[in-house]
């Protein structure tokens, strides 16, 4: 006889009404009180039959009853008991079937700035080494890129170093070839640039305007937070000298909104005026990353984790409150959670590296991601013999979800997916092993984002679907002006 | 009357609910059942417990006639766990880590 089970789940009480996240289908529902009644009372009993569901729905109806239970099943609330038993070893599609999305042009190994918690000068980037990417290069990248896209209709090249603009002379003609070349492929191109801010010039800052070029600027805070660790090589701070060049940049960037990046050291306490102190320069959203670092010295230690966790659930319900008036409070952190929580995409890896995402040297090499640029371990082809398809199907299939032991049976595992690789080849000594030092961190994090989620979905899902947009994904509501 | 159950909230909790439900009860507990051929570390396959051919006969051989390719193995060394053990690995959350729970079922 078959047996059924409730599906592995997390239930969530907000604003007096009860939700669901189904972990394996990344579902969301909210549930009304019988059906939650119902589910608590199965949950610890296991394996049941049918009838033992059928008997402990409240209904008025057989039909009712037979309704409910369909209604369960379909929405895979109920399962059948032995799912999930194995992991179903779905056929891959073939790896030169997943299109390129996305390339990263490391323009530069050099940097103006030394920032002491770099992970390039921590990683295999020897000072004095300083590469360039030339002209050619970049140009035979888009080709590249264009080349790998298969039927994607819009693709993106993002701009990154060291010091991208460092190598700023290369970018405007990569830009044309680049838009030339959409133009014959029947494409769209979306371009994007990570900068320390000390370079932007009025000319640049026109450039990207003109262009339509994303910038992303890395930025810590107030001054004495900024400049602690970004700092020029020879020690000179540098909150001062890019004020004026951000404030610029600013005022300029209405066509795509500039957003800054802040690396993480210490006193998680301040996060809040960080982000109201960037968002008041003008930028539109704010994220903030702990520091990748070996270095224990700039680690946030466990206590500082927990406040930061702290001050995200704050930050989450001023975010909230804000969406509640149809108003916008860039905290990217919230909006990415959100984001992936509604687009309820099941993941198998934690991110695009390696699949639709690469990133390409100063001489042509394709490498993870930007993180890993340089590093020979995981270089993954040339833009100009192709890629190595053996390497890339081994770390494909290495780096799978379901490869991961520790994760198989995590409630997040579908929101995490073992989080970034770069992270791990530094904290945990292989790219391809979870980010165990941060699980229950983020658990908690998903907790807070699974809370926002609901009370925002339930306020105003049109709210949910304009972020989305916002992000690139398409709507399957239409959205009216507001 | 409100209906009962659950709502969907975010697109892919739409998707679910939009599925088509026709027979869908039989067609969800067979796309529940593994679907491919065994590792090294799956530990066998299971007695058909449908009242469908091949009645009683293991999952697999089912398998043989739809889905199955490549090397499938008689199954003889693992308790079943549709009719039988359902919980038998919840000692055993992950295979390679956890294999060593993993104990001797006795038939009742």
């Amino acid at each position: 006889m078959n047996k059924f089970k409730v599906a592995e789940n997390k239930t969530i009480r907000a604003d007096g009404r009860d939700y669901i996240f189904l972990v394996a289908d990344k579902a969301i529902f909210e549930m009304d009180t019988p059906t939650k009644t119902v589910l608590d009372e199965l949950t610890p009993k296991g394996a049941i039959s049918r009838q033992e569901i059928m008997d402990s729905l409240a209904c008025e109806s057989d039909e009712e009853r037979e309704a409910l239970f369909r209604g369960l099943l379909k929405r895979r609330a109920i399962v059948p008991a032995n799912n999930g038993m194995f992991v179903s070893k779905k056929t891959k599609p073939h790896s030169q079937s997943i299109p390129l999305k996305t390339l990263i042009l490391h323009l530069t190994d050099a940097c103006n700035l030394n920032c002491r918690y770099c992970y390039h000068t921590e990683g295999d980037l020897k000072q004095g080494e300083k590469k360039v990417m030339g002209l050619e290069v970049a140009c035979r990248a888009v080709d590249f890129l264009f080349n790998h896209a298969g039927p994607l209709e819009e693709v993106v090249l993002v701009f990154f170093g060291g010091e991208p603009l460092l190598n700023f002379k290369v970018i405007p003609a990569v830009v044309d070839y680049a838009c030339q070349k959409a133009t014959e492929k029947g494409k769209k191109i979306n371009f994007a640039i990570t900068t320390n801010g000390t370079l932007l010039s009025e000319e640049i800052i026109e450039f990207f305007q003109d262009k339509n070029i994303g910038v992303t600027v890395s930025m810590d805070g107030f001054d004495d937070v900024h400049d602690r660790y970004r700092r020029f090589a020879d020690g000179t701070p540098t909150y001062e000298m890019m004020l004026p060049k951000i404030k610029r940049l600013l005022v300029r960037s209405n066509k795509k909104p500039a957003v800054a990046r802040v690396t993480l050291v210490e006193d998680p306490g301040r996060v809040p005026q960080i982000l109201d102190h960037l968002l008041g320069l003008g930028f539109v959203e704010v994220g903030f990353a702990p520091v990748t670092t070996g270095h224990p010295d700039y680690q946030l230690s466990n206590h500082d984790m927990d406040l930061l966790l702290g001050e995200f659930q704050n930050l989450s319900q001023k975010f909230l409150s804000a969406a509640r008036e149809r108003r916008f409070y860039g905290f990217s952190n919230i909006i990415d959670m959100l984001v992936s929580l509604h687009q309820g995409e099941v993941m198998n890896y934690p991110c695009g590296a390696g699949l639709g995402l690469f990133s390409i040297g100063p001489e042509g090499q394709l490498y993870l991601c930007q993180r890993f640029t340089g590093q020979d371990e995981f270089c993954m082809g040339d833009i100009f013999k192709g890629f190595n398809q053996e390497k890339l199907e081994t770390f494909r299939n290495l780096a799978e979800i379901s490869n991961k032991a520790d994760c198989r049976h995590c409630w997040v595992r579908t929101i995490c997916t073992g989080g970034c690789y770069h992270e791990a080849c530094v904290r945990e000594g292989n790219h391809l092993k979870p980010n165990l030092h941060y699980c229950e961190w983020i658990k908690q994090w998903s907790e807070i984002g699974l809370d926002t989620y609901c009370r925002l979905a339930a306020a105003d899902p049109e709210y949910l679907e304009m972020l989305c947009m916002s992000r690139g994904h398409r709507s399957h509501v239409t959205v009216k002006e507001t | 009357m409100k209906k009962k159950g659950l709502k969907a909230l975010n697109k892919r909790a739409k998707k679910l609910e939009e599925r088509d439900v026709f027979g869908m009860e039989e067609v969800d507990v067979l796309t529940g059942q593994p679907i491919g051929c065994t590792t090294i570390f799956d530990t066998g396959w299971e007695t058909n417990p449908r009242p469908t051919t091949p009645m009683g006969n293991c999952v697999s051989s089912a398998r043989d006639f739809t889905t199955c390719s490549g090397p499938c193995w008689w199954p003889a060394q693992t308790p079943d766990n549709i009719t039988n053990w359902p919980d038998f690995q919840n000692q055993c959350l992950a295979v390679e880590r956890d294999w060593r729970n993993l104990n001797f079922v006795i038939k009742r």
